[in-house]
């Protein structure tokens, strides 16, 4: 019989599959405030070898820097407190002329602004990274003192870490210790974020570093 | 009493205040060295370039302050 209608072939849509879809490379761009950050690409260190990869990138948490940023803000509102209070009480300053007053002004919130830039820099620059080779530890502090730790991962011992209290169990942080081989001091990472995932992440590559067996 | 008379205050104060500012615009130009010193040991891309500006603009802020206070006072 013969046929009445034959259907145009319609080819079927194409289908990825996951397994097809390219893939990203699994590395993350660093943000001005990161203190976690996995596999993350651009940064780069000191004495870094050239199949040195970073695993992790660990900082403080920002909320350890709530006091100093408090400390900041009721510093910029001095000023004018005492402009209120001034017109309640005699200036014991009466006889400085209001050019050493602006000069004054202006100092003294160039001084606030130093205090809050070297604090933010103590945290910015106070750094863990974990590289597929072994662990980073930058410690600044106080301006003039910074001392960078390299240990590769054939003399970590032992790794451990605490989160102990409210504020610590609530924004997820603690601190991360460690544990290195012989007479090097231990490497410590202090306020971070997330430090289960910090010490999972050491501790599955104990071992694994460059002069292993 | 006499030497405060005889001596102009605010020419003191001035003396003072272009000091202590001096003192600050080394200060800062040692906080520029130090934020390039710790680049060199560790760079975030971005970050480090927008503390390295913060810090340029800082020291010539600190060294405006002194030639308008030399100026101003």
């Amino acid at each position: 019989m013969p046929d009445i209608f034959v259907a145009p072939a319609v080819n079927p849509p194409e289908t990825k599959m996951v397994q097809d879809m390219p893939r990203r490379p699994f590395h993350k761009r660093m943000g001005f405030l990161s203190a976690f950050a996995e596999r993350t690409y651009g940064v780069t260190f000191a004495n870094q070898k050239s199949h040195e990869e970073i695993v992790l990138f660990l900082r403080a948490h920002l909320i350890t820097n709530f006091l100093w940023i408090a400390i900041t803000i009721f510093l910029l509102f001095i000023p004018l407190l005492g402009s209120v209070v001034v017109n309640f009480i005699p200036s014991p300053f009466s006889f400085v002329s209001g050019k050493f007053l602006l000069i004054f002004l202006i100092f003294y919130y160039l001084i606030v602004f130093s205090y809050a830039f070297l604090n933010f820099l103590n945290w910015f620059y106070n750094i863990t990274l974990i590289t597929n080779l072994g662990v980073v530890d930058i410690d600044y502090s106080g301006l003039l003192y910074h001392d960078v730790a390299f240990t590769n991962f054939n003399l970590v011992e032992d790794v451990n870490y605490t989160k102990v209290g409210f504020f610590r169990s609530l924004f997820n942080y603690g601190d991360v210790f460690v544990q290195t081989a012989g007479g090097r001091e231990n490497l410590e990472a202090l306020g971070v974020p997330n430090p289960a995932r910090a010490a999972h992440v050491i501790s599955n590559s104990i071992g694994h570093g460059e002069g292993s067996g | 009493m006499d030497l405060l008379n005889t001596l102009d205050i605010d020419l003191i104060l001035k003396v003072a205040f272009l000091l202590v500012i001096i003192m600050y615009s080394v200060f800062a130009f040692v906080i520029f060295n130090q934020i390039r010193a710790m680049n060199s040991i560790v760079y975030v891309p971005h970050s480090s370039q927008i503390l390295s500006v913060i810090s340029v603009v800082h020291l010539v802020f600190a060294i405006s302050l002194f030639l308008s206070s030399v100026v101003i006072l």
